[in-house]
Formats: C-alpha cells, sequence, structure tokens
C-alpha cells in the first residue's frame, strides 16, 4: 500500500515541481510562515514599545520601513502582524472549510428539498456583499479578533458549500456511490468516506483562494476598526491609523499594504497552480 | 468532379503517427497502408486502442496536439494530402472528403437550425446563393429520407431523434457531393433497430451514388453487412486486409479468428464463448516483433523477434488479401476455434423461486422541482386543466427469477430495463407492485431490515471504471463489505480477498493496487470480485460488457457463466445486445416502453412465433457473416415518449402487423402461448399470426 501511495504521491509533486505559480506561492507563503513562527527572534524592535522622539522617522538601516506616529518601528510590527493575518486566515478558513464542505455536501448527496433549502440559505449569505455581512457580524458580537474569526468564516461557508455541492452532484452518479448503497452502508459513511475523499481537489482549490480573500477582509475590518485591537499590531490596522498621515509620512501605509498584497498574490498563486496540477485533464485524478 | 483514372481513389503508404506524451511516445497508427477504389465500402475493424480512428483522422489530417504524423503519404484522386497547406486542407474537408462522426447527439449545435448547419457546409464549399443553398439542403435532406424536409428544415437538433440526427449528419456529409465519406463508428451510439436503418441508408446511399466509404467501426457485423473490403488492426498495425467474404471464412490472422470467434451469435448454441487470453499491450510499451504474439496460440519464437511482420500477399491464395503474420503460410485457419462444445450449456435450475416480481411500476415526475411537472391541458369540454405529468419508466412488469437462475432482460435505450433493475434492488423507491426476495416482501421492509438483507443481492455495473472508488484500494473496495456484513476481518478477510482476485482471474498481488491502474476488463474483474465477497444468492449485472471490447466481454461472460455454478448465483441479466442474452440467459424478458412484450425460455422466445417488436429486435441485429443477407423488419418512426404512451398495445404506432382497430384501443394481457404456460406473449395476434412470416411488403396488414 505504501509503495503505491508513493507513486500517486511521488506524481502529485513532480506535477507540482513543474508548476510555477504553485512554486512560487508555496515560497512566499512558507516567508510568511517562517516570518510568523520567528517574528519575536527576528524582528530589531519591540512592536508595541512607543517611543515618541523617533516618530515618523523614514526608512533608515536603523528603521529599514521607518517609524510610525508613536515611533513604533514598523518592520517589527509588519512582522508581528503577520502572525494575526495567517491566524486568522488559516482559522476561519478551516472553520468555513468544515461548514461549508458538510453543508455542501449534504445538500449535494440528497439533492431534492434539503438541498433546495440548504443552497437558497447560502445564496440569501451570498447576496450581501462580504464586507457588510461582517460587519454587520462583528457589530452584533462587539469587536474582537474571536469574532472577526467567527464572521470571516461565516462569510466564506457559502462559497466553499457552493464548490463542495457541484463536486459532491458528480461524484454521486457514480456508480461506485450506488455500489454503496447496495452493499447496505449508512448514509453517513458514503457522504464522508465514498463522496467527501473524492471532492476534495476542488475543494483545496478553493481554500486557498478565499484565504486570501479573508485575510483581505480582516485588513479591511481591523481598518475600519471593527477588527483586531490597538496595540495589537495587525496590517490594516496599521494601514487605519497610518492613514492620517499619508501626506508627511507614507511609508506608514506603503509597507503595511505592500504585506497584505503579498500575501494575497501567494495565496492566489499557489491555488492557481494547484487548480492547473489537480485538473482532471491533468494526471492526478484518474 | 473526379478526374477519371485507374489510380485508387484513396491510397495510404507507410503511414505513421505518433502522439508525443509525458510517459513516452506512442505509435497510434504504425506502417498502414491500404487503398480505396472509387465506389468502393472498406472497413476498418479493431478494439479500441488499435489505431482505427487515429488513422481516419490522419487522413483528414485532424491530428489533435500532441499527435503528429511522422511518416508516409496520404494520396487522394492523385494529390499527396499530406503536403496540402492547412488552407488547401480546409478546402477538401466536408467537400471532397466528410466525416460522419460518432455521437449524433453531440455532434450538432443545438442553438442552430439544422438547415442552417446544412447550408453553412454548402456555401462554405460551394459558390451558391442562399436559396440556392436551401434547394440543395432539401434535397440532401430528402435523399437521407428524413419525412418532410421543407418543413424540418427549419427545426432545432433537439426536436430530432437519435437516428435522425444521424441522418442530418449523414446529409450534412452529402451535401458537397463527396468522393470519399469517412464514418467513424456511425452507429455505435445508436439502437440496433435505428442501426439497421442507417446501416441500409448507407448501403443505398453507395448505390445510387457510387461515393467511397471509409468505416471505421469495432463490430464485425456492421462490417459484414455493408464492406466490399476489410482492413483489422491492431496496436496500430494493419494486421489484414482482403475482400469482406474472404476474411470472414477463411481469415489469415490468428487475431482476426479470434475476434470473429469471441462474438456470441444471435443463432448459435455454444457452451463457452472463445476467448482471448489477456488484452492489447501498452502502446506505450509495445513488444519486439509481432504485437500479437504475447495472446496467439501459434506464436513461435521467431514471432517474437525482429521488427513487426510486413503486410504481404499470401502466396497460396488467389484472392487479393494481405496479412501481417509470419506464420501465415502454415496455418489453417478456417475452421473456427472453440473451447467446450457446441452444445448449449447444460444447465439444471430448480423451480424454486427467488425473486418474484408482480406489477412493478415506477413513475418518474416529468420536469424539475415541485411545480415542474404540472402542465395545463385542455380537457373534452373546453376547460383548462392542470395535470401533474409523469415519466412512466416501468409500468406494471411481472417476472419471477428461480435459484440458479439467469434472467434477461433486452430492449431499447428507454426502455425501463435498468430502472427495472434498480427499483427491484429497492436503490429506487417502486411507485407500485410487489417484490419478494427469498420471501421477504421487499416493498414492505424498514430501512434497517433492508439493510442486512442488500447482503444477499449484488450490482454489477456497465461502466467498470466509474463502480470503484478512484481513492480505494482494492483491498479496500472488496474488502469494505466483507468487513460490513461481518463475514470475514483481519488476515482471515486478506486472505478471502486474495482468493476472490484469483477466481476472477486477477493475482492475488493486485490487493494493494488501485483502480486506475487497470484495463477495463480487470476492472470488471474487480467489481465482479466486489459482488461476490458478500456471498450474494442474486446478482444484477446492468449491461457488465457493453463496455467492453469483444475479446474482453468473452472473456467476462465465461467468467460470469463459470462462478454462477460454482456459487450457486441467480442472475438478472440485463443487456441491449440481444447475442450476449442469447448466450448466458436461461430465460428472456423482451421490454418495450416500461412494459414486458414477451417473456420466456430463451430459445423459445428467440424462435417462432415472435411478439412483432422480437422478431424486428432479432432481424435488425447484424449478422457476423457476410453471405447472409437477412430480411430485416426496419421499423416506422421512433420509440414514443414514456410520458404520453400510445393507447392500447404501446407497440401499435410502429408495429408492422398491426390489427386496425383492436390494437390501438386494447391493451394485450401477458398471455401464455403454450401448454405449460412458460412463454407469454403480450400481443393480439394468434399464435399462427405471430409465427408466420411478414408480409412482403411490410405493410401494416388491413384485415384482421
Amino acid at each position: 500500500m505504501t509503495e503505491e501511495k508513493k507513486a500517486h504521491y511521488g506524481r502529485f509533486l513532480r506535477q507540482f515541481r513543474r508548476n510555477q505559480k504553485a512554486m512560487i506561492g508555496l515560497l512566499i507563503i512558507l516567508g510568511l510562515v517562517l516570518t510568523a513562527l520567528f517574528a519575536p527572534v527576528i524582528a530589531p524592535h519591540d512592536p508595541e514599545a512607543t517611543n515618541i522622539p523617533d516618530r515618523e522617522l523614514a526608512p533608515s538601516l536603523e528603521h529599514p520601513m521607518g517609524t510610525d506616529d508613536l515611533g513604533r518601528d514598523i518592520l517589527s510590527r509588519v512582522m508581528f502582524g503577520t502572525q494575526i493575518s495567517l491566524y486568522v486566515g488559516f482559522t476561519s478558513i478551516s472553520a468555513a472549510m468544515i461548514m461549508g464542505t458538510t453543508i455542501g455536501v449534504v445538500a449535494g448527496y440528497y439533492q431534492g428539498k434539503i438541498d433546495e433549502g440548504l443552497m437558497r440559505a447560502m445564496d440569501a449569505m451570498m447576496s450581501f456583499p462580504p464586507i457588510l455581512l461582517a460587519l454587520t457580524i462583528v457589530a452584533v458580537l462587539e469587536p474582537s479578533l474571536n469574532n472577526v474569526i467567527i464572521a470571516l468564516a461565516l462569510v466564506y461557508t457559502p462559497f466553499i458549500a457552493r464548490v463542495a455541492r457541484s463536486a459532491a452532484l458528480s461524484v454521486r452518479n457514480e456508480s461506485y456511490v450506488e455500489a454503496a448503497i447496495a452493499r447496505g452502508e449508512s448514509d453517513r459513511y458514503i457522504i464522508f468516506r465514498e463522496v467527501l475523499p473524492n471532492c476534495v481537489g476542488p475543494l483545496l482549490v478553493q481554500a486557498s483562494i478565499n484565504i486570501a480573500f479573508t485575510m483581505l477582509l480582516e485588513a479591511s475590518l481591523s481598518f475600519l476598526g471593527l477588527g483586531v485591537q490597538p496595540p495589537t499590531p495587525s496590517w490594516g490596522l496599521m494601514i487605519n491609523q497610518g492613514w492620517a498621515f499619508m501626506g508627511d509620512a507614507p511609508w506608514l501605509v506603503f509597507f503595511p499594504a505592500l504585506a497584505i498584497a503579498i500575501a494575497v498574490i501567494g495565496f492566489n498563486l499557489l491555488g492557481d497552480g494547484l487548480r492547473d496540477v489537480l485538473d482532471p485533464k491533468g494526471e492526478i485524478i484518474e | 468532379m473526379r478526374s477519371t483514372s485507374t489510380d485508387p481513389l484513396l491510397s495510404v503508404e507507410s503511414l505513421r503517427t505518433e502522439f508525443r506524451t509525458e510517459g513516452g511516445t506512442v505509435t497510434a497508427v504504425n506502417d498502414v497502408s491500404f487503398a480505396l477504389e472509387q465506389g468502393e465500402v472498406m472497413g476498418l475493424v479493431g478494439e479500441s486502442g488499435a489505431g482505427k480512428s487515429v488513422t481516419a483522422t490522419s487522413i483528414l489530417r485532424l491530428i489533435p496536439y500532441p499527435g503528429e504524423i511522422v511518416s508516409g503519404a496520404v494520396t487522394f484522386d492523385g494529390e499527396d494530402l499530406l503536403e496540402r497547406t492547412e488552407k488547401e486542407m480546409q478546402g477538401i474537408r466536408g467537400n471532397r472528403i466528410t466525416l460522419i462522426p460518432q455521437d449524433p447527439m453531440t455532434s450538432l449545435n443545438p442553438v442552430l437550425t439544422v438547415g442552417r448547419q446544412i447550408i453553412e457546409t454548402i456555401r462554405l464549399h460551394q459558390d451558391v446563393d442562399k436559396a440556392e443553398a436551401r434547394e440543395i439542403a432539401i434535397e440532401s435532406m430528402r435523399e437521407v429520407e428524413i419525412p418532410d424536409p421543407q418543413s424540418r428544415i427549419d427545426e432545432y437538433p433537439h426536436e430530432f431523434s437519435g437516428g435522425m440526427r444521424q441522418r442530418v449528419l449523414i446529409a450534412i456529409g452529402l451535401a458537397c457531393e463527396p468522393d470519399l465519406i469517412i464514418a467513424d463508428e456511425p452507429t455505435t451510439a445508436l439502437d440496433v433497430t435505428t442501426q439497421a436503418k442507417i446501416l441500409e441508408l448507407l448501403n443505398d446511399l453507395r448505390e445510387r451514388r457510387g461515393v467511397s466509404i471509409l468505416m471505421i467501426t469495432h463490430n464485425l457485423g456492421v462490417v459484414a453487412q455493408t464492406c466490399d473490403r476489410v482492413g483489422v488492426m491492431y496496436a496500430g498495425n494493419l494486421i489484414e486486409t482482403g475482400r469482406v467474404e474472404d476474411v470472414f471464412e477463411q481469415p489469415r490472422h490468428p487475431y482476426t479468428r479470434a475476434l470473429i470467434d469471441s462474438i456470441p451469435s444471435v443463432d448459435d448454441d455454444l457452451e463457452r464463448l472463445y476467448s482471448l487470453p489477456g488484452s492489447m499491450p501498452d502502446p506505450k510499451a509495445l513488444p519486439d516483433g509481432c504485437n500479437f504474439a504475447d495472446r496467439c496460440a501459434h506464436a513461435t519464437e521467431e514471432c517474437r523477434a525482429g521488427p513487426d511482420p510486413a503486410l504481404e500477399a499470401v502466396s497460396n491464395r488467389s484472392t487479393d488479401s494481405q496479412v501481417a503474420c509470419l506464420r501465415a503460410a502454415d496455418l489453417d485457419l478456417s475452421e473456427p476455434a472453440r473451447n467446450g462444445t457446441d452444445e448449449r450449456r447444460q444447465r439444471t435450475t430448480t423451480t424454486e423461486s427467488l425473486l418474484e416480481v408482480n406489477g412493478l411500476k415506477k413513475h418518474f415526475s416529468a420536469g424539475d422541482g415541485f411545480f415542474g411537472n404540472l402542465s395545463l391541458t385542455r380537457t373534452d369540454g373546453g376547460g383548462l386543466s392542470l395535470e401533474r405529468r409523469y415519466v412512466k419508466a416501468v409500468d406494471g412488469v411481472s417476472f419471477t427469477i428461480n435459484r440458479g437462475e439467469t434472467l434477461g432482460l433486452v430492449g431499447e435505450s428507454g426502455c425501463g430495463k435498468s430502472t427495472v433493475a434498480r427499483t427491484v434492488m429497492q436503490l429506487l423507491e417502486p411507485t407500485d407492485g410487489e417484490v419478494y426476495f427469498d420471501g421477504h416482501p421487499l416493498h414492505e421492509l424498514g430501512s434497517s431490515e433492508m439493510r442486512s438483507l442488500r447482503q444477499e443481492m449484488q450490482i454489477i455495473f456497465q461502466d467498470p471504471k466509474s463502480s470503484l472508488n478512484p481513492r480505494k484500494t482494492v483491498g479496500q473496495i472488496i474488502g469494505r463489505g466483507m468487513k460490513k456484513h461481518g463475514i470475514a476481518t483481519g488476515d482471515e478477510k486478506r486472505s478471502r480477498i486474495e482468493e476472490l482476485l484469483e477466481r476472477v482471474g486477477l493475482q492475488a498481488g493486485d490487493i494493494d493496487k488501485y483502480p486506475h491502474q487497470f484495463s477495463g476488463g480487470q476492472q470488471q474483474r474487480i467489481a465482479i470480485a466486489n459482488a461476490l465477497a458478500v456471498e450474494p444468492k442474486l446478482i444484477v449485472c446492468d449491461e457488465p460488457v457493453s463496455a467492453l471490447d469483444v475479446s474482453v466481454q468473452a472473456q467476462i461472460l465465461n467468467l460470469l457463466a463459470d462462478i454462477q455454478d460454482e456459487f450457486d448465483l441467480s442472475y438478472l441479466f440485463i443487456s441491449h445486445n440481444i447475442s450476449v442474452v442469447r448466450h448466458i440467459c436461461d430465460r428472456v424478458a423482451v421490454m418495450y416502453l416500461g412494459k414486458v412484450a414477451e417473456l420466456g425460455p430463451t430459445e423459445r422466445v428467440f424462435s417462432p412465433p415472435y411478439h412483432p417488436y422480437t422478431e424486428s429486435l432479432l432481424s435488425a441485429v447484424p449478422h457476423s457473416t457476410p453471405d447472409r443477407q437477412p430480411d430485416r423488419i426496419l421499423l416506422e418512426g421512433t420509440v414514443p415518449s414514456p410520458i404520453d404512451p400510445p393507447t392500447g398495445c404501446s407497440f401499435h404506432t410502429r408495429c408492422p402487423k398491426k390489427l386496425d382497430g383492436t390494437c390501438e384501443r386494447e391493451e394485450p394481457g401477458l398471455d401464455p402461448i403454450d401448454g405449460d404456460g412458460t412463454h407469454q406473449i403480450s400481443c393480439h395476434l394468434s399464435v399462427d399470426e405471430m409465427g408466420e412470416p411478414r408480409t412482403e411488403t411490410g405493410e401494416p396488414r388491413a384485415d384482421p
């Protein structure tokens, strides 16, 4: 069994390595993860230490990205901000995956009334602009990091559910599902052991693209003051606070914005690359 | 059109087409040479992967990426097509050489009227205005016998049936008066009665127009009924060519012989089918010497070395046959190879019934959703009424299957045979009717009782690839049923799986492989092992060999027959292929439009007296003996919609023996026509009338 799995896996890796988009995306994300993990070690300054005399310093050797209006080192703050962004991104998308996949696969498997009911509810959620829905949820729950994660997970559940449903619909028509029913399997076994493993490809792609959006949305919420609360460094919050000083000290906004852009590009590239690699016309799904 | 000359219309010389894929170079067509005379019909036969379609697309220079014609010459009417520019080829394709594609359902653009699609082709190649092109289009539609072409020309493809769409495609092909028609499996996607009509049309056209046809097919019956000459392909090589009669009566290549012997015939009773061992070699790793040597009973050491044998004329024969076999001169292959006797398999079946189905009905709601099946109709009184519409897929079917017996369900697509199988197994909930399995009333059981009974009845599907979960190993797939029903666990389970794999002709070591590592025939063996794993009493076989090549089909049919005796199984065997049903079934039910038209022991159903539908089905099967031109009964029109089935006998709209009056009004019952009541026919005709051959003209008879 292990031999076989190795061969299967080896082919996937070969294809993945040959895909430039996926590799660049993966490198960017690896860089971000390392930064987040080792931020306390590699950050040159304490991200929360204010130093009023050194406020709004332009980028220099001492402060490669300059300092903000309270004299805090922006490079250090961006590094620590990576922790928040990745944490929010991964946790919220994981929660969205669990909810969305369950809803989507159940809807796709049962079809009929259950499908109609679940998917119309998802459509209703999708009809709100994501930012508006997230704002409403956070406003109701009161702003905090955990509530931001809950809001983001809820906002992105329907996107995952739609992909999961369409994948489940096509797997539902395969004879091996009918064979499982004919064998007397329970619905739960069929949904989670027969249908779900065959829907993983498109779901992975959807998740890695959506994680970029959740990071953007987290930044937006923080920018609006409803996300992470100061003095915790978050990219969105940094842009929010630097906004007032755009004219004199553009680096206050530029560097956190650049960090967001890089992270979003990284996840998008990985998602696009994964889609190419996992494409049914490619070799991996046979 | 064509300059008169004595040269052949088309000659292909040493054509070689390769596909450069990631896994290596695949030589799809390997040194193929043949010639086609003006007015001749040549067949190219072979199993899937033999290279016949690639040969055809190479002639048209339509090889998709990453394919490439590496060497050779294709001379058409004196010019080498491989030297033409793409622009010049566009002037030839669809004009002088046309292609009739395989699947009529997807080959027409659904948003354009059929007229526009024909006219477009005409105006592309001929300098005529719209009105003239329309005239030509109507004329060619008339030529392919589409009724009422003036009005049907403005209809959309979805308003045509499958057979009619294939006619439209032929009309498009004919509109520019081509010299050569390449027909790529033109009838594979069609039912036998429709196939018979299309083959008849192609034969007519060839006589009227003198057009040459290159017929690509896997069906030897089609070749025998339409072609003058035939080329047999195997793993990229053309291995035998010759006149159809010569090749069928005295094949010179062992593969040709095996191919002919593997096909169950409608009128032979064989104990076992001849079957070739193994399957076609991997095109990426062809063996040295003859590609067929590994499966050939006559192969010697010489065959397994050196290059592929060349296609050469047979020295000791007067015919123009050519064969690519080193031993052609020493072998006499005029007698069919057989294993077993010519006797029909002697079966002892009990009269104890295992499955009993009474008045089974399954109606699907027509249209989507809650309101989708509502339709507004005007009643006789003139008022409007709202009606729910249902597709009556199965409409009152009764039969029994005894222990150890095989019951066949035959019929054309849409007759409800697969729905019967799924409803019997309670995979679909029946609308009405009773199903007793081994004494248990399945229609009354709760879901948990049903689940434990499922162990006793298993199903084998048409598409073996789709019936195995690609993410599980063979051992996990087969072992699941054993674990689920508490038959075996742990090491015992593993050794049982290995035993089963060996029993169905695989190796014990295959237990840890994934389904995609097997060929189609091997996957079907895994599916059979999977069904056997839970020790069932009944196996429903839903078209188990339709997706397989003929040589593999014979292996699977033999395997099914062997395990039946060994494990004391009953089969409900569903197939559209009458020859296969005749070969394997003890009793047969012929279905038409959701009802059973005829039911009885196989030999009695397939001999007079017949239900008129059975008779026409039998006559439509193309025989693989070229000298036999059967008296075909071509059915009028198409199968009516199961939403509004005809009144009375549902077959009366197409029946060549219809009695005016009675058949439209009264529905015939399924009545016994012989003493012991085992042979039942649902028809108003008397037994004598059903027995006599149909009137010469084929006209409906006026007097009852």
